[in-house]
C-alpha cells in the first residue's frame, strides 16, 4: 500500500501539529495531532478493506485463442474482468504478459467505480520459443489517498514452437510408424534390477542366484533371474547437403529429417543408450560426437542438431570441438590411386598386391568421391563393438546411398530415414498423377533398402503431402477397376 | 483538493460549530466554529482539525477545561462520523476512525499530564506510525501482495 501526495500531506499535517505542540508548548494540540492521525487511520483502514472486497469480488481471465503458437505468428489475448459486485475504488487490471512476450499495446483495462464488467484484447506475438506462463493479473487499485497493487487469478501457459514441419510423417509406404523410434529390447536374461522369471535350480547356476525366500515357500531350490541390462550404442549420421535444403522455408528436407532426428535423440537419451553423431555436408564430415551416454553429449548431440544447415558444395569442412574436420572424403580415392601407380613396377610384392587393389578400384574410386558413404566408412573403421547407425538423408543419390548403408551395417542394425524428394519440392504436386509414380518409384527403392538384412528403412515427410499423393495412386486405382468392370 | 460536499458532511461541519459554541461560547466559539469550517468545507477534514485546535490556542491562554476540549473533540468525531458515507468502506471508516483517534488522544492526553510534551508528542507519532505501518502489512496479508511468482517463461 503507497500513499498518495494527499496522504503524505496529512501525515506531514499531523507531524507538523505535534512539532506546534512542541514549540508552544501547549499539549492541547496534541490533541488536534491525535484526531488528524485517527482520520489518516480511518482512511486507511478503509481503503484496506474495500481493496480486499474487491480482490475478493474481481475474476480475471486471461485467455489466448490459441494455446500452442509458432514464434513467427501472432494471436490474440483477450483480458476479461469480472466484479461480483461494484466497488468504490477506482480499478484497472493489467494483464500478467510473460516477458518472452511482444504485445502490440498494453493490455491493460480501467473500471471507474461501479462498473462491473470490463474486456480488452490485444495481438501479442511470440518471439522466443519456449513455454510461457502467464503471470497472475495485477489489480491496481486507488481511492485517491492510497493505492495498492495485488495478483488476481492465474493465467495459462503458451507454447511457442519454432517454425517448422508440421505434421511429421514417418513410416513405411504410407502408414505411419506406432512404436517410438529407439525403443529396444534385450530379449534375455542377465543381471539387471527388473526381475524376469522364477526358475527351479538347475546344476551349473550359482548359489548367489538362489532366492531362499521363494526356496522356502516352494519347498525346492529356485533362482530368480532378472532383466538383463542393455545399450545399444546409436550413431545419428545426419546429411546436412545442399540437396537437403529442398522444400519450402522452414520445411525443407532437412527440417523435417531435424525432426525425427531429435526425436530419435530424446528416445536414446530416455533409455540411456551412448549416442554419436556424424554431421555429413557437402564437402566432407562437418562435424562428429563419439558415442557416449554423458549428459554432456546428449545435449552437444541436440545443439548440433539444432544448429545444421544445409551445406553448399563450395562450402569447406568447419571444425568442431577444436578440431579440424576429418578427412573422410579427402585423400582416400586419391591414395587408392596413388598406391596403384606404385603397383607398376614388375615386381614379386607388385605382382601379388596388384589384383587385390585393381578389383576395388571401381568400387573406392565411385564413392570415396561420396562425402555420406566416405564417412560412414571412416566411422565404421573407427568403431569397435556393435553399433546402430540411424542416417537421416533423401533418395537423390540412391546407388550411393545402397553402398552407405551396405557399410554402415557390417557393424549392427541400421535404419534408414529418407525424404522422398517429390513430398518437398514446392511445385512438386502440380501434377499429382507425376508425383504419385514418383513416390511408387522412392517407396520401392525403400523397400529394397529395407528388404536387406539388418536394414529398415522409413519415409519421413510432411503427412499432408504424403496424403494427397496417396490419394491420387488411390483415384487412380479406382478409375482402372472400373475401367476393367466397364 | 475537493473535500466531501455531500448534506451529511455539512451536516457534520454544523455539528463542529455548534460544539465550539457550547464549549467556547457563542461570542468565540461561532466564528472559531464558523473558520474551522470553512477549512473543512474546502481543504478536508485532517486540515479543519488542525486549524480548530490551532484556533484554540488564543482561546484558551492558560489552558481549557478537559470538559471544552471534550466537547470540541466530540464535534471532531462526529464530523468524521458523518464524512464516513463518502469513504469506500464507511463502517469501517468510522469504527477505525473514532478507536484510533480516540486512542491515540487517550494517549496524548495522558502522557501530556505526566510527561514533558515533547516526550508526549514523540511518543504519540511513533504511535501513529507504528500503526501506519501494522495496517500497512495487514493490507499486504489480506489481499495477498506478499505472495510470489513462479518464473514465466521456461526455455
Amino acid at each position: 500500500m503507497y500513499p498518495t501526495r494527499r496522504s503524505w500531506a496529512v501525515a506531514g499535517l499531523v507531524a507538523a501539529v505535534a512539532a506546534l505542540a512542541v514549540a508552544v508548548a501547549r499539549p492541547l494540540l496534541l490533541g488536534g495531532a491525535a484526531v488528524a492521525g485517527g482520520w489518516f487511520l480511518a482512511r486507511q483502514a478503509a481503503f484496506v478493506r474495500a481493496l480486499e472486497d474487491a480482490a475478493a469480488d474481481l475474476s480475471v481471465e486471461q485467455s489466448p485463442t490459441r494455446l500452442g503458437v509458432r514464434t513467427t505468428t501472432s494471436t490474440p489475448v483477450t483480458l476479461a474482468a469480472r466484479l461480483a459486485e461494484p466497488s468504490t475504488l477506482e480499478l484497472s487490471v493489467r494483464a500478467g504478459l510473460p516477458t518472452a512476450a511482444a504485445a502490440d499495446e498494453e493490455l491493460e483495462l480501467d473500471m471507474e467505480p461501479g462498473e462491473t464488467d470490463r474486456a480488452a484484447t490485444t495481438e501479442v506475438s511470440w518471439p522466443t520459443a519456449g513455454r510461457h506462463r502467464f503471470g497472475p493479473a495485477t489489480l491496481s487499485a486507488t481511492d485517491g489517498w492510497f493505492r495498492d497493487s495485488v495478483p488476481i487469478g492465474s493465467g495459462p501457459t503458451v507454447t511457442a514452437e519454432p517454425p517448422g514441419p508440421r505434421n511429421v510423417h514417418v513410416g513405411e509406404g504410407g502408414d505411419r510408424l506406432a512404436s517410438a523410434y529407439g525403443e529396444h529390447e534385450a530379449g534375455r536374461q542377465g543381471s539387471g534390477l527388473e526381475p524376469a522369471e522364477l526358475r527351479e535350480y538347475v546344476p551349473g547356476d550359482t548359489a548367489d542366484n538362489i532366492d531362499w525366500k521363494a526356496t522356502a515357500r516352494l519347498a525346492s531350490p529356485h533362482v530368480r533371474e532378472y532383466e538383463a541390462e542393455t545399450e545399444r550404442r546409436t550413431l545419428l549420421v545426419a546429411d546436412h547437403r545442399g540437396a537437403l535444403a529442398t522444400g519450402r522455408p522452414g520445411e525443407t528436407k532437412l527440417d523435417y529429417l531435424r525432426e525425427v532426428a531429435l526425436a530419435t535423440a530424446a528416445s536414446t537419451r530416455e533409455l540411456g543408450d551412448p549416442l554419436g553423431l556424424l554431421a555429413v555436408g557437402d564437402a566432407g564430415v562437418t562435424g562428429r560426437i563419439e558415442p557416449a551416454s554423458s549428459p554432456r553429449t546428449y545435449v552437444s548431440v541436440r545443439r548440433r542438431l539444432l544448429d545444421m544447415e544445409p551445406t553448399v558444395p563450395e562450402d569447406p569442412p568447419s571444425t568442431v570441438s577444436g578440431r579440424s574436420a576429418p578427412d573422410a572424403t579427402a585423400g582416400g580415392a586419391a591414395d587408392l590411386r596413388r598406391t596403384i601407380a606404385d603397383l607398376e613396377a614388375d615386381d614379386a610384392f607388385s605382382r601379388q598386391l596388384r589384383p587385390f587393389y585393381a578389383g576395388r578400384q571401381g568400387y573406392r574410386e565411385r564413392f570415396d568421391d561420396d562425402p555420406l558413404y566416405a564417412a560412414v566408412r571412416a566411422a565404421q573403421g573407427r568403431t569397435t563393438g556393435r553399433l546402430w547407425t540411424v542416417i537421416f538423408t533423401d533418395d537423390a543419390a540412391p546407388d550411393e546411398l545402397r553402398e552407405t548403408v551396405t557399410v554402415a551395417r557390417e557393424s549392427g542394425e541400421v535404419l534408414v530415414l529418407l525424404a522422398p524428394t517429390v513430398l518437398y519440392e514446392p511445385g512438386g504436386l502440380a501434377d499429382v498423377e507425376a508425383a504419385y509414380d514418383r513416390y511408387v518409384a522412392f517407396e520401392g527403392f525403400r523397400r529394397e533398402l529395407s528388404g536387406m538384412d539388418r536394414v529398415r528403412a522409413l519415409e519421413v515427410g510432411p503427412g499432408d503431402r504424403l496424403s494427397t499423393v496417396l490419394s491420387a495412386g488411390r483415384s487412380r486405382r479406382s478409375r482402372s477397376t472400373r475401367g476393367e468392370f466397364a | 483538493m475537493t473535500p466531501p460536499r455531500e448534506r451529511r458532511y455539512l451536516l457534520g461541519l454544523a455539528v463542529v460549530v455548534a460544539a465550539y459554541a457550547v464549549a467556547v461560547g457563542p461570542l468565540a466559539g461561532i466564528p472559531a466554529g464558523l473558520a474551522t469550517a470553512a477549512v473543512g468545507y474546502w481543504l478536508g477534514t485532517p486540515y479543519a482539525v488542525a486549524a480548530g485546535h490551532v484556533l484554540l490556542l488564543p482561546i484558551f491562554p492558560d489552558g481549557a477545561h478537559p470538559l471544552s476540549v471534550g466537547l470540541v473533540e466530540a464535534g471532531f468525531l462526529a464530523l468524521l462520523v458523518f464524512e464516513s458515507p463518502a469513504t469506500p468502506a464507511p463502517r469501517r471508516f468510522a469504527t477505525a476512525g473514532v478507536a484510533a483517534a480516540a486512542g491515540l488522544g487517550a494517549l496524548a492526553w495522558g502522557l501530556g499530564a505526566t510527561q514533558s510534551v515533547p516526550v508526549a508528542a514523540a511518543v504519540l507519532l511513533l504511535a501513529f506510525g507504528a500503526t501506519v505501518y501494522g495496517l500497512h502489512r495487514y493490507g499486504l496479508l489480506a489481499t495477498g501482495g506478499l505472495t510470489t511468482t513462479d518464473t514465466p517463461t521456461e526455455p
